[in-house]
């Protein structure tokens, strides 16, 4: 199963909401995935390494970072939500 | 327990985010929900992780907030600006938003920040809530959000 951490400043609220929105959408579209949630402060290049996919809240600036990354800000605005959805349905399924 | 609402306009002479988060902060310090420190940790954090939203329109609206440990009782302080500043944008840190309108989150419990974002969220997504913002007396705009966030 991929691994997919969704990430926000703090960690506590942003990130939370993404994560049911995502939770929600993918079990409708029966895609398997770990999900979880985390403080882009406390997150080390090899936190984000070790997973499939970062949904951020905001655009990562670390070079070291591998693992593709989702800007999702629009899972808590829901402005262009289904766009973003889709493209992360599309990379874990890939 | 509810959250306390405070509701002001700008002063003419805020022309930063810096300045419009510590005008915010005023009424939240006065009422003694916040730590002196609670502007200057939304500041520093709004550098590291802006919370400028673009709304569908192409409107902004900015909900700084800060640290949990930095706020004694948990209120939302709204400012609706005489002129728009500008944020960063959440998304992206290196582009701007313009914002006239303003939510300073001074939340006591990690709980409070999910359920009262969420709330914002949907709240944002309504032309007919903007335009309260945008356009109700500051004493009927207190009581809409008073039932709205709580």
């Amino acid at each position: 199963m991929k691994k997919v951490l969704v990430v926000c400043g703090n960690g506590i609220a942003s990130s939370s909401i993404m994560l049911a929105g995502l939770k929600d959408y993918l079990d409708e579209q029966g895609v398997k995935a770990d999900l979880d949630k985390a403080s882009l402060m406390d997150c080390t290049d090899d936190t984000f390494n070790s997973k499939d996919l970062i949904v951020s809240s905001t655009k990562l600036n670390r070079p070291g970072v591998k693992t593709p990354v989702i800007v999702g800000s629009a899972l808590l605005t829901g402005i262009g939500e289904d766009e973003v959805l889709k493209q992360i349905k599309d990379e874990l399924t890939k | 327990m509810g959250i306390k609402i405070f509701v002001n306009e700008g002063t003419p002479d805020i022309s930063t985010y810096q300045a419009a988060i510590k005008f915010a902060g005023l009424p939240m310090l006065k009422a003694n929900g916040i730590y002196s420190q609670f502007s200057q940790a939304c500041i520093k954090r709004e550098k590291q992780f802006p919370t400028g939203l673009k709304l569908a329109d192409g409107m902004g609206i900015a909900i700084p907030h800060g640290d949990s440990n930095l706020v004694k009782v948990s209120g939302i302080s709204f400012v609706r600006l005489l002129k728009p500043v500008s944020f960063g944008l959440m998304e992206d840190a290196q582009q701007q938003i313009d914002c006239k309108f303003l939510f300073n989150l001074a939340l006591a419990k990690g709980d409070e920040h999910l359920t009262i974002l969420r709330k914002l969220m949907k709240l944002f997504q309504s032309k007919e809530f903007i335009q309260d913002l945008a356009e109700l007396p500051l004493d009927l705009l207190t009581s809409n959000l008073q039932t709205k966030l709580n």
